[in-house]
């Protein structure tokens, strides 16, 4: 887009050959809008920064991808000497620093040259040095945006640290999405400054990286509300400046970066990257702008950002446009439904293309809102290859509630499809139009048409774990357990148990009493009990006689035994099916006979109300 | 005026890509201009790399090259071993003949900040001090430190330097037991057990790459799963903590990673071949066993 168009006799142009519409509408008000965004800090544009870009553009050789900003005032030598070193350790080299001295005294000045002489000679080559001893704290981002050569323009505090992949994560998505804002994610660290033996002052790090608050996507409704994307997560396409001269307000003290941000972001969108690339360093004991502006001044930036806000109409894409129901959805829920209910961390979809599924045929992707609502989008690209079914993996443990689930299958010929739960098979019990899963690896399957293409599938949905004694009541009324229990004892000489190896008892009575007799089998060092096929039961008071050919009796309890049920109480509850209990024997002696003994119930609502107790209480 | 001593940097390569190796000598070789510049305490600088590459990944032309390029800085000296050495037997392959006073031991991928050696050797200038670790960024490491003194508990050897007449006397490190994981701990506590100090140098940054899972906790190969648990079963023994050793092999054994009952079995068949290492530190003097770590950290990773 060049500058010096007239937009409003372009907008005035498209909207004319719209029969009816007017200056009233939404399109010509945002057309209106942008024009005014582009000439409103015109004067200061036209008479500091556009000849700099000018003289900038006119200069000859190689322009990089990305332009580094890095504003300091020389009072953080041993920080900003690490924000150098992080650049220098960047995986991808394609970048210029522009570092801007702001407002130095002779001391830190000195101190800005010695640290610059001592870089190594490739890397210095990459450093621009400016000065400026005016403006606020903003003045040396236009400044910086000004001389900025790169595609791309990022700013890094002289306190930033940043991994090896954070230029090149840039690079990549700028080939993907041209011209939008470019966004990564970014742990915050506590760190604090120590007094050393030689008067110098070293960061040391207090906590552990967390991924918790900027570890998310770009969220337009969240972000006008708050800032959430610290400026080193971001980097600029440097036309919205340079072209369209939209620069940062210098009459804010504070939050400018956001300020800039959301007015970019209105008109170029942001591209999320999805990976961790830089660390944002809490400071417990330095000065940093939270504590060298007072709130009054924190509150009034803030209020006049928000009146900025108030006057853009903004555009949303559709996955934001979701984003922004979900949140409206989600203020309907119960809080403590949002409190217990299970982070849904690593999605994931198995493929099954008429073989089975296969563990190594998976996506993974993740939850774009919050809980207890969920809202994923697998992307499957290029794939070409037919698919007979989809199996959505909701998260590794189950005991959850989940309801309206629906797997929005998107076909390449710009179709979709809309399936709900109901349409599919699930390992969980359906209860009052939900879906209650107890057991691990919670997983629903849907059937797919083998004959179209699918690009990608949206899984959207609730989970919760609002488990009422009623609704416990009605899971437990589902669980059947069959009259008469198949009770296998599997033994193992080798490397495996097998059903060759294995004796068998049928039985139907609560008190589990049965002896197996071994004689004759020779080198067992592990058994195996199975209670039966299905799930749903409970065993309780649990013991294993072992008679060994020197007579000797081990007894062992529940506790000496490996399982794949879930301890309740004194007992152990098997949900789902194929209970296994497994304990090793001494392997210097024949196992004569196995005694195994207890007492076998189906799971009632009392054990399901443990359960959940010592899982949730 | 100061007198100078030498000075051996030693790293084991494997399958490292050039430009890298390159950019890693790059900021060695500006480092080495700052301190003499400012200090001048080093006197000659010998780097040796050791390739435990299954293929050389420098040729001869190359060698010649880099050795030309930065002759002023320090001597180059590159050793194809032909096998997988590991990190531990690697570096006493290449420490073997040192004869510099001091030995700095780096992995390949590690950048120098341009002040490392004016402050990495700084804490030498006091007595009792024999070894000093880098401080790693972006992420840095999470063991305690004495924020007066800089004591602590043992050194990671991602960059680290040490007394190499202790090198020597420790006979390196213990290739035999350790192949990926505690070679460098083992080796601190060993250094500990002759009296001298470790020291670690907040003020001699290297950077380090590292990828953090999304929630900012370290993310291990199936390789490093495996040699973190057969580590962590060798050195209870080897430090002569016993019950630790037995909970870990009863957890190892019962539990649903396989790299954990792997790493079981295989330290059960080293008991029953007599081939464990001899125990040491029976009074505990200097092990440290805190749940799973080895010495009192600030945060989790």
């Amino acid at each position: 887009m060049k500058r010096n168009v007239d937009i409003i006799n372009f907008v005035e142009e498209i909207v004319g050959c719209i029969s009816g519409a007017g200056k009233d509408t939404t399109l010509y008000k945002y057309l209106e809008w942008l024009n005014q965004l582009c000439q409103k800090s015109f004067p200061l544009f036209r008479e500091r920064y556009l000849p700099i870009i000018v003289a900038e553009k006119k200069k000859e050789g190689k322009k990089p991808f990305l332009s580094v900003i890095v504003r300091t005032q020389g009072k953080r030598p041993e920080t900003l000497r690490e924000t150098l070193l992080c650049l220098e350790g960047q995986s991808n080299g394609d970048f210029e620093i522009i570092l801007i001295g702001h407002k130095l005294n002779e001391e830190h000045r000195k101190v800005l040259n010695q640290i610059i002489e001592e870089q190594n000679r490739t890397f210095r080559e990459k450093i621009r040095y400016f000065e400026l001893d005016y403006g606020t704290r903003t003045t040396p981002l236009n400044m910086g945006f000004s001389h900025a050569r790169g595609e791309y323009v990022a700013v890094f505090d002289d306190d930033d640290l940043v991994f090896d992949n954070w230029v090149d994560e840039f690079f990549k998505a700028s080939k993907k999405k041209t011209g939008t804002i470019l966004h990564a994610y970014a742990f915050t660290q506590k760190w604090m400054m120590i007094d050393t033996d030689e008067g110098v002052k070293a960061p040391r790090a207090t906590g552990a990286p967390n991924g918790e608050l900027y570890c998310t996507d770009f969220d337009i409704i969240r972000q006008i509300w708050q800032n959430c994307c610290p400026l080193h997560t971001l980097a600029f396409p440097a036309y919205m400046f340079q072209e369209m001269g939209i620069i940062f307000d210098e009459t804010l003290t504070t939050t400018e970066d956001w300020d800039f941000f959301m007015r970019t972001a209105f008109v170029a969108g942001v591209t999320d990257i999805k990976k961790p690339t830089c660390i944002y360093r809490l400071w417990e004991n330095t000065e940093t702008s939270s504590v060298l502006h007072d709130k009054t001044e924190w509150d009034k930036n803030y209020y006049k950002i928000q009146e900025k806000f108030a006057k853009s109409p903004v555009l949303l894409m559709g996955d934001e446009i979701q984003r922004a129901v979900a949140e409206v959805k989600k203020a309907a829920f119960p809080e403590q439904w949002i409190y217990r209910t299970p982070r849904i961390t690593s999605p994931m979809l198995y493929i099954n293309r008429g073989e089975g599924f296969n563990p190594e045929d998976v996506i993974i992707s993740h939850n774009m809102t919050a809980r207890p609502l969920f809202d994923i989008v697998f992307d499957l690209g290029d794939d070409e290859e037919p698919i007979t079914e989809i199996r959505f993996d909701i998260c590794e443990e189950g005991t959850f509630i989940a309801r309206d689930i629906m797997a929005i299958v998107r076909y390449k010929d710009g179709q979709s499809e809309v399936m709900s739960m109901w349409e599919g098979r699930y390992n969980g019990y359906p209860v009052d139009n939900q879906i209650v899963f107890m057991t691990s690896d919670p997983m629903i399957i849907w059937k797919c048409d083998v004959k179209r293409k699918i690009s990608g599938v949206r899984l959207v949905g609730q989970i919760h774990c609002d488990f009422s004694e009623q609704l416990m009541k009605k899971i437990t009324a589902q669980i059947e357990v069959p009259d008469q229990r198949k009770l296998t004892l599997y033994y193992r000489t080798d490397k495996d148990f097998s059903e060759e190896c294995s004796l068998k008892v049928f039985d139907d009575s609560e008190t589990l009493n049965v002896i197996f007799d071994l004689k004759g089998r020779k080198g067992i060092n592990r058994l195996r009990f199975d209670p039966g096929d299905a799930g749903g039961i409970f065993l309780n008071n649990f013991k294993v006689i072992i008679l060994y050919g020197n007579n000797k009796k081990r007894i062992i309890g529940i506790k000496d035994c490996d399982n794949n049920g879930v301890r309740v109480l004194d007992g152990i509850a098997f949900l789902k099916s194929d209970p296994q209990i497994l304990w090793d024997v001494d392997t210097k002696e024949e196992v004569l006979e196995v005694s195994v003994q207890g007492k076998i119930s189906a799971v009632d609502d009392h054990v399901l109300k443990m359960l959940l107790k010592s899982k949730y209480l | 005026m100061i007198e100078k001593v030498d000075l051996q940097i030693q790293s084991v390569i494997y399958g490292n890509e050039k430009k890298n190796l390159l950019k890693t000598m790059d900021a060695l070789a500006n480092a080495i201009a700052v301190e003499r510049r400012e200090m001048g305490l080093l006197g000659n600088i010998y780097l040796r790399y050791g390739d435990a590459t299954e293929s050389a990944i420098l040729s001869e032309d190359e060698i010649e090259a880099i050795k030309e390029k930065y002759r002023d800085y320090f001597e180059f000296n590159y050793i194809y071993f032909g096998f997988n050495s590991g990190s531990a037997r690697g570096h006493n392959i290449l420490g073997e003949n040192c004869k510099s006073e001091y030995m700095m031991i780096m992995n390949p991928d590690v950048i120098v900040s341009p002040r490392y050696f004016i402050e990495i050797m700084r804490p030498f200038l006091v007595d009792g001090v024999g070894m000093v670790e880098a401080r790693q960024t972006p992420v840095e490491h999470q063991k305690d430190y004495d924020i007066q003194t800089g004591e602590t508990g043992w050194a990671t050897t991602a960059c680290a330097v040490v007394l190499t007449k202790l090198f020597h006397e420790l006979d390196g490190f213990d290739s035999e037991t350790f192949f990926l994981y505690c070679d460098d701990l083992d080796f601190s506590w060993r250094i500990r057990l002759l009296g001298y100090k470790i020291i670690y140098q907040p003020l001699a940054p290297v950077f380090h790459a590292k990828t953090l899972n999304m929630n900012g906790s370290w993310k291990p190969s199936k390789a490093e799963r495996y040699y973190s648990a057969e580590a962590a079963l060798l050195m209870a023994y080897k430090w002569s903590n016993m019950s630790r050793l037995e909970i870990l092999l009863r957890n190892f054994k019962t539990s649903n990673d396989e790299f954990c009952k792997k790493a079981a079995i295989e330290f059960e068949k080293k008991r029953s071949e007599g081939s464990l290492p001899k125990q040491i530190d029976g009074e505990h003097k200097i092990g440290q066993f805190l749940g799973n770590y080895y010495s009192r950290n600030r945060f989790i990773l």
